[in-house]
């Protein structure tokens, strides 16, 4: 540091404030003791001003890591909440998708030709052998139509074209339990050995309301085969 | 100054030592979590993690229109805890009981009611097997109680609650349509693989792959977040599309099941292709397996399908591959005649008779097609030349196997001209002395009805990959086997043995092609049976052809004539008419002359 007054304009402290403050110069040179003791002397200035900054930051670094700590705990709650939830919804999953397999199953048993040959012929349907069709552009009928022949095959007869899915799928026309119902549930049921309140829990078509049983009443537009 | 310096320095010498240490920190981070990471998180899973099998489902089979005809489903098994069954039932005093009475009073426990009644097992069922494993290992922890349960079984042996109890679930095979087309889609056999037909054909197809997911369970069973490793994907196996008609397949089994045994017969076929791409649209036999229980029919009808290996001598319906060689060659016209009696003798003790006695008359070939005349095929063909006829015989695919991909098939036999003995080089006009498959007597007319062009028949449009991909799709390279004319000329000829011949065939508003056949069959001691083999096959409509039926009854005892099989012919032409909306021919029906003016 310098010790002259003079030489002020090379501190460049001191130049800054002899630029912006010209009266300064104007002060008196230092005595003796101040040149001793060096022209920088500690101002007793309030240290508060320093230091409260200081602990500011502290707080807030602080603040930050109880939060980076709450949050994390507040994650791994979430996380480890999220993994029984992905484990309920697999197994959630796993039961849908066996109920899914069963209806499905049934659908197909249905739906199969034997089953439906069966049930047409219960109620009375007969297979015409003459097909005749009706031209829409002119309106002209195409063949020649002809009664059906023969008579509908006794219900209740085994099926010809083997199929051990369908048995024990009862007709449409028989009394008691509806065919959706048995193919659903094909293996005999409990009904009578449950005991207690507890309800038990089983397949769709147990848990269905018996009152949905009957034919679904269609909504919107009907269904028509597309056609060429 | 100096100690400003020197705090710089060190700052700068941490700075340095931090990002150091940073640097190698982000580099192992990186190492780990990047580079090595699946080999690590392998080796972890491997050490402490629950493995589980993906299961890779054996793929579907589906007719044309996608209905299900072969499908995977899951079955279950519950196997039961002996030790821990029995350590349930106590003495009245809370005490464990001595086995032998544990065993008596399980058998007595409502549960086993409940379990016998969700399953229609006996309990007596359950006390054996219960007995079987404590008596193979004191302390058995495994015994199989219920094996193969669908669903809603699963549903009510689970609702029961018995903590002895497990399930294991196992994928198994499902055909919801039964027998039909039972023997062309074949079944699986207990280890899950093709055993027969299409499921053995097409097993590369079909076969899924498991996979295997590792997981680290916490104590109660949930995967800790996060450690769940696919380290195996499963690999779900492809969906073979056929080109078979579900409903079509069932009219035709339906119908063979009431007309065989109506006729005292022994078996029957019947098979209808579309002709213009080969496509097997139905494909059925009586008796017929049904794949969910192969057991319900003779070894024999089992595990093969008659189509493609039951090789037969044709007898008259190979008339019509005879003909069409004499017409495409020019060596005789529809017109062409020859002085037709009921039996014919030729040098070398060849002597050959029609089926049934007739006047003496000048039939033309069209004649000789409607009334099934061996006599008159073998006196107008006599001079025709044997290779030439052999060649075609041998274009028409009679002698090679089909290209439809099919196990257990049949070439059938076709011997070349030099070995024909005399009597052979008349039958072979009428089709004896040499034998073939339904198959490739359909083959051989789909050629025949098509214009001349064999297509090759296929059974199956191909295999969809989960991938989207098409693989196994038919071969389609088609050839020229007699000329455009000459299959127009004999659907025409063929036309008259509806118009004139069997009326029973008629469908009003269809032109009708077709030949009957009433073939002799050996009986294996040199002779032939007593019984016949008795077919039609035809094409509908002449004016465009589009499909073709073929019925073949085998050995008939009621009634022997080949008009045995036209009711079914024609019932099954009807559906064919019916399912694929074929409209009516809109000309007249040619009127060949079947006699010589």
């Amino acid at each position: 540091m310098s010790t002259n007054g003079n030489t002020a304009v090379i501190d460049p402290f001191i130049d800054a404030d002899v630029e912006e403050h010209p009266w300064v110069s104007a002060l008196p040179l230092p005595n003796r003791e101040e040149r001793r003791r060096g022209l920088l002397a500690p101002v007793t200035t309030p240290v508060g001003r320093k230091h409260r900054p200081k602990l500011l930051y502290a707080g807030i670094a602080i603040t930050a890591l109880l939060l980076v700590v709450v949050a994390q705990l507040a994650l791994s709650i979430g996380v480890s909440n999220g993994a029984y939830r992905i484990s309920s919804l697999q197994q959630q999953g796993k039961q849908i998708g066996r109920e899914y397999q069963a209806a499905s199953e049934a659908v197909d048993r249905l739906s199969s030709p034997q089953n439906l040959a069966a049930n047409a012929s219960a109620l009375g349907m007969v297979a015409n052998g003459t097909p005749v069709y009706l031209r829409l552009s002119n309106g002209k009928v195409v063949g020649s139509p002809t009664p059906a022949q023969g008579a509908a095959t006794k219900p209740g007869a085994t099926p010809l074209v083997p199929n051990q899915l369908v048995t024990g799928i009862p007709l449409v026309t028989a009394k008691g339990a509806t065919p959706s119902q048995v193919a659903t549930d094909a293996a005999p049921a409990i009904g009578s050995q449950q005991t207690g309140s507890k309800p038990v829990q089983g397949t769709p078509a147990a848990n269905v309301d018996p009152q949905q049983n009957g034919p679904v009443a269609w909504s919107g537009p009907l269904p028509a085969p597309s056609t060429h | 100054m100096k100690s400003r310096k020197s705090t710089r320095r060190r700052t700068s010498i941490a700075l340095i030592v931090v990002l150091a240490l940073m640097g190698s920190l982000v580099y192992k981070l990186f190492d780990i979590q990047v580079v090595q990471a699946k080999a690590l998180s392998a080796q972890a899973a491997e050490r402490r993690g629950t493995a589980i099998t993906l299961y890779g489902a054996r793929g579907d089979i589906v007719s044309d229109d996608g209905t299900l005809l072969a499908g995977s489903v899951l079955r279950y098994d519950f196997i039961a805890s002996p030790i821990n069954a029995l350590s349930e039932q106590k003495s009245a005093d809370q005490k464990p009981l001595p086995q032998a009475d544990a065993l008596t009073a399980l058998a007595a426990d409502p549960v086993m009611a409940k379990l016998s009644q969700a399953t229609g097992i006996p309990v007596a069922t359950f006390m054996s097997k219960f007995t079987a494993a404590l008596k193979a290992n004191a302390k058995s922890e495994y015994a199989p109680l219920v094996t193969n349960v669908d669903v809603p079984t699963f549903d009510k042996i689970q609702a029961l609650k018995i903590d002895w109890l497990t399930p294991v679930s196992h994928p198994s095979r499902t055909y919801p349509d039964g027998a039909v087309g039972g023997n062309i889609v074949g079944y699986v056999n207990s280890a899950g693989q093709g055993a027969e037909g299409l499921e053995q054909q097409y097993q590369q197809c079909l076969v899924g792959e498991n996979g295997t997911e590792t997981y680290q369970r916490s104590q109660d069973g949930v995967a800790l977040p996060g450690s769940t490793k696919v380290t195996k994907a499963a690999k779900q196996g492809g969906t073979l599309v056929t080109t078979l008609d579900a409903d079509l397949n069932w009219f035709l089994n339906q119908n063979l099941a009431t007309t065989v045994p109506a006729l005292g017969a022994q078996f029957g076929q019947a098979a209808v292709v579309e002709l213009k791409t080969g496509e097997i649209k139905a494909a059925a036999q009586f008796p017929s397996v049904d794949p969910n229980d192969i057991d319900s029919v003779p070894a024999a009808y089992r595990s093969k399908s008659m189509m493609f290996s039951d090789a037969y001598e044709p007898g008259s319906t190979f008339k019509s591959l005879t003909a069409a060689a004499m017409v495409d060659t020019g060596y005789a016209t529809p017109y062409s005649h020859v002085m037709t009696a009921s039996s014919f003798s030729a040098p070398h003790g060849v002597h050959l008779s029609d089926s049934e006695p007739h006047p003496t008359e000048d039939m033309t070939l069209t004649g000789i097609l409607m009334n099934s005349s061996n006599v008159g095929i073998s006196e107008l063909g006599a001079n025709m030349n044997d290779q030439t006829r052999y060649d075609f015989y041998k274009k028409f695919g009679i002698g090679t196997k089909t290209s439809v991909p099919f196990p257990a098939q049949e070439s059938g036999q076709l011997a070349k001209p030099g070995q024909w003995d005399a009597q052979t080089k008349y039958a072979s006009m009428f089709g004896q002395g040499l034998s073939a498959t339904m198959a490739q007597m359909v083959q051989a007319y789909q050629a025949l009805g098509n214009g001349g062009v064999m297509v090759p028949l296929s059974l199956v449009k191909g295999c969809k990959q989960a991938d989207g991909t098409i693989t196994d799709a038919p071969k389609t390279t088609s050839t020229r086997v007699v000329k455009e004319s000459t299959s127009k000329t004999m659907l025409d000829m063929l036309e008259s043995v509806v118009t004139t011949g069997h009326p029973d065939l008629q469908i009003p508003g269809y032109r009708i092609a077709a030949k009957t056949g009433t073939a002799q069959e050996s009986d294996g001691h040199g002779g032939y049976q007593q019984n016949f083999y008795v077919s039609v096959m035809g094409f509908v409509p002449v004016d465009d052809p589009q499909y073709l039926v073929d019925v073949n009854i085998g050995f008939p005892s009621n009634r022997k004539m080949s008009s045995s099989a036209v009711p079914l012919f024609h019932d099954v032409m009807a559906q064919v008419l019916k399912t694929y909306r074929v409209s009516p021919s809109n000309s007249a029906p040619s009127k060949l002359p079947t006699i010589h003016q």
